[in-house]
């Protein structure tokens, strides 16, 4: 999930970025003026019997440690609780346990007491450590986030997870997928078909799942005896359908027949903008896109090249363009959304010289290129094909680079492929960036850094190796005071940044829909992370 | 003794035609296997995520058996089909069958629907035009405009019109229950068939019109024969074989046509799913959709040759 290539946190977007492509470029007009981002709706006021919702994708599974899809993720919030819990604005506090560092390599979750599963039976401690270690295991998705988990083991009202190596993140991450309690005796018997449309699942969260026809759609309905009183639902009813083409949703949602969406392909967005029927919200999110360098040799294995870069492109255009201004320039490799809310000053004062120093400046790029001594050679660069924002950006980066003497040459690769190239080597041969993107689930900078700057990982497309920044990055992860964690990473921050391996270009937005009647829908992309149907309700 | 050896011929043609069918059938499945395995990418990567170790991979790999040849992995599947069993998708994790069941029925009750518009309106434009020759260049520029719309475009009219204009129509989606589903499927269905309709009307027409041309037509009209006795005994049944033929492919090419169509007004059929699963490289579900609808193909085509040989006896009589 964190630096997912956009490409495969996109993965079930495939068809709607392929028929988003009807986006003009003079709509750009209408999206200068600037728009506040904005992480919930006024409250709603009252009940509805049913809130009909689209999914960019069918999930392919409801499985939570599997469910990595943006419907899968969103739909299962609603379904499970996790063992923290998020708010819109990404601050955790205790959800079905509460927790206790007990010393560097041990965590302690005590489970809540009188929670119940659908079925009526009570929450265990068993079942949570079934649920982790269901994560845990090698074949899920999610596993890497227990990369530094040596057991999870239940006693009395207590799950007691041991560490090879003392790790802050993993409990940030307790509030997502990876975090989230099914009960053991349901999943056992369940077997292959858990998460399946025949199988289902079994927890204990706002919204019991009804049925999911195949092709068709997802029907949960109000958990009446939910837990939390803070979050019981609104709404009685909610159906998902699964509405790929942008063209289709725009139209059904202008139309009412479906009341409200998220991942709203930014082409859609001039046309929603205006639409009678409800209101086009642009809300803070982690995801965000850049370009990669993708292999240690070529060009731009020279440094001054890849700073040329930094400066060439004019991200505010980028944003206003081609994202329809559903984006904010972005100019460090760590998005300003995954700075944790109490240390937000820390990495503000840290990024505010990286905004200057890289501002659109052609005259810059071109003495960069200059002295790079770059002889014209065509520059590869790799997008995902079907993917209009993408292949758009991909065009605007291509003009500018021009204008500051850099020839391109854009390559779309098929989805599966440019995968593949996200993670193999050998597939990035003859291709010197790639056009992708990162998801944070946590707001947790470590998230992404390990995964691009440590030696030998798989997204550390350069080779880079530095020894200070590793062990400043390594030391961070076992720093449990927040603070000191803080300067560590901005540390470190200021000696991977001018390597400049990675070219941030912008944050993205989330895009939400939301039809008038109703209100109190999480705009932000934490309602990646919350049971984001129940806090929807009538707006009048 | 001629008489005798008839049925024997029956029995050889049958033999010969079930044969062919299944060659067809085998040889293309293989080819969209094996092109499907030479596409690039690979369809682990979306199984095991973008953060998984290189282990991971090759469990998941060799868990799947996409390690082994192209031979045996067709092989593997191949006997699995012919014993009923139709895989299970890399995607959904699920058996293909249970993926195809509710899909089937969106896209055969689509396709149904469009067969039935194209060959009631395209047959009886055709037969008008045909015989009323004042008519004939009207109905020309009709469906010539019909024949050049691409499905999609028909689409976004009509949503455009029906759908969000007057709102009588849904915008998306294929409806559950008899009647609420033939109110989801109205206009995608009219979508699908425009162009059908539009050829089918001009060979109709053209067929009845040279057929009404003929010495054997001037005789019967001279001889003082109800004309439409005339028109439905030696105008349409000669001229149903060229329509007849048309039409059979043009009903076999709605299933493939529906792949757009479907997607445009969001229905989740045979045709979006096809999509998807040759995105994702999902074998088993594309190679079951295929096979679908080369079956289609194969026994519409099978159907005509019979129906073919049923209007006219030449053909029974020449093999």
């Amino acid at each position: 999930m964190p630096v997912r290539h956009l490409a495969t946190a996109l993965l079930v977007l495939g068809l709607t970025a392929c028929s988003a492509g009807l986006g003009r470029s003079s709509d750009a007009a209408d999206a200068t003026q600037p728009t506040e981002l904005l992480a919930r709706l006024p409250a709603a006021k009252g009940e509805v019997d049913q809130i009909v919702w689209n999914l960019s994708g069918e999930p392919d599974t409801l499985f939570p440690p599997n469910a990595a899809t943006y419907g899968g993720g969103q739909v299962l919030g609603n379904l499970c609780d996790t063992l923290l819990k998020s708010d819109a604005d990404f601050r955790l506090t205790p959800g079905l346990a509460t927790f206790e560092q007990v010393d560097p390599h041990t965590l302690v979750y005590k489970v809540r007491d009188g929670v119940k599963f659908w079925n009526g039976d009570p929450l265990t401690a068993e079942d949570v450590a079934y649920s982790m270690n269901r994560a845990k295991d090698p074949s899920s998705l999610v596993s890497y986030i227990y990369q530094n988990v040596k057991s999870i083991k239940a006693a009395g009202d207590e799950v007691t997870v041991k560490f090879s190596t003392p790790d802050e993140l993993f409990n940030h991450e307790m509030a997502s997928i990876a975090g989230m309690v099914m009960q053991k005796t349901y999943a056992e018997q369940a077997g292959k078909n858990l998460g399946a449309p025949s199988g289902g699942v079994m927890c204990s969260g706002p919204f019991k799942l009804d049925s999911w026809k195949s092709g068709d759609s997802i029907t949960l309905s109000r958990n009446d005896a939910y837990w939390d009183s803070e979050r019981r639902a609104l709404a009685k009813s909610v159906k998902f359908t699964f509405v790929t083409d942008s063209t289709a949703l725009t139209q059904a949602l202008n139309a009412g027949e479906i009341d409200g969406a998220y991942e709203i392909s930014p082409s859609a967005v001039p046309a929603l903008r205006s639409s009678k029927a409800g209101r086009l919200v642009f809300g803070p999110s982690m995801q965000t896109t850049g370009l990669a360098v993708a292999r240690p040799d070529g060009p731009l294995r020279n440094v001054k090249l890849r700073q040329a870069f930094q400066t060439l492109i004019d991200r505010e255009a980028l944003a206003k363009v081609v994202f329809n201004g559903a984006a904010t320039p972005g100019y460090t490799s760590l998005s300003s959304t995954t700075w944790p809310n109490d240390q937000k000053q820390v990495y503000q004062e840290a990024y505010q010289p990286f905004v200057k120093e890289r501002s659109f400046d052609v005259a810059k790029a071109k003495a960069l290129v200059a002295e790079s001594g770059y002889q014209g050679q065509e520059l590869v660069l790799a997008i995902r094909s079907g993917d209009d924002s993408g292949s758009r950006t991909a065009q605007l980066v291509q003009q500018q680079a021009k204008a500051a003497g850099i020839t391109i040459k854009i390559s779309p690769l098929p989805p599966l492929a440019f995968d593949q190239a996200g993670y193999d080597p050998t597939k990035r041969q003859g291709l010197d960036l790639l056009l992708g993107g990162s998801f944070n689930v946590a707001q947790d900078p470590l998230e992404p850094l390990g995964f691009t700057l440590l030696p030998g990982q798989a997204y550390n497309y350069t080779g880079y190796d530095n020894a200070e920044v590793t062990k400043l990055l390594t030391e961070a992860r076992q720093t449990f005071d927040p603070a000191e964690r803080a300067r560590m990473i901005v540390a470190a921050q200021q000696l991977y940044e001018p390597d400049s391996a990675l070219i941030p270009l912008v944050e993205n937005s989330t895009i939400t829909f939301l039809n008038h009647r109703l209100s109190g829908a999480i705009t932000a992309f934490s309602y990646w992370t919350m049971p984001q149907m129940a806090f929807v309700g009538a707006a009048g | 003794m001629v008489k005798n050896r008839a049925p024997m011929r029956t029995i050889r043609r049958w033999s010969a035609k079930l044969g062919g069918a299944a060659v067809t059938l085998l040889a293309s499945s293989f080819v969209v296997f094996a092109a499907l395995a030479a596409a690039p990418g690979d369809p682990v990567s979306q199984l095991v995520g973008q953060k998984a170790t290189a282990a991971q991979r090759a469990a998941m790999r060799a868990e799947l058996g996409l390690d082994d040849p192209l031979v045996v992995r067709y092989w593997h599947w191949l006997t699995g089909v012919l014993h009923g069993d139709l895989g299970t998708s890399l995607t959904y994790r699920q058996e293909v069958s249970a993926l195809l069941g509710p899909r089937i029925a969106s896209t055969l009750a689509l396709v149904a629907l469009s067969a039935l518009i194209t060959l009631a309106t395209g047959i009886g434009l055709g037969v008008f035009g045909g015989v009323n020759s004042r008519w004939r260049p009207a109905m020309n520029a009709l469906t010539g405009l019909g024949v050049a719309i691409p499905g999609f475009v028909a689409a976004a009219v009509l949503i455009g019109v029906f759908a969000v204009g007057l709102g009588w129509f849904p915008t998306f989606g294929a409806g559950s229950g008899f009647a609420d589903r033939l109110w989801h499927l109205t206009l995608p269905a009219l979508a699908l068939s425009m162009s059908g309709t539009a050829y089918i009307a001009q060979v109709t027409a053209a067929a009845v019109g040279e057929e009404a041309g003929r010495d054997h037509v001037s005789t019967a009209v001279g001889r003082g024969l109800p004309r439409s006795l005339i028109l439905r005994r030696h105008v349409v049944r000669n001229a149903a074989i060229p329509v007849l033929t048309v039409s059979g492919l043009m009903a076999a090419s709605l299933v493939a046509g529906a792949v757009v169509v479907e997607s445009a007004f969001a229905i989740d059929g045979l045709g979006s799913l096809l999509v998807k699963s040759v995105i994702s490289k999902d074998y088993a579900v594309v190679s079951a959709v295929s096979l679908i609808i080369v079956t289609v193909f194969v026994v519409v085509m099978t159907v005509i040759d019979a129906a073919q040989a049923a209007l006219d006896p030449r053909l029974r009589e020449r093999r």
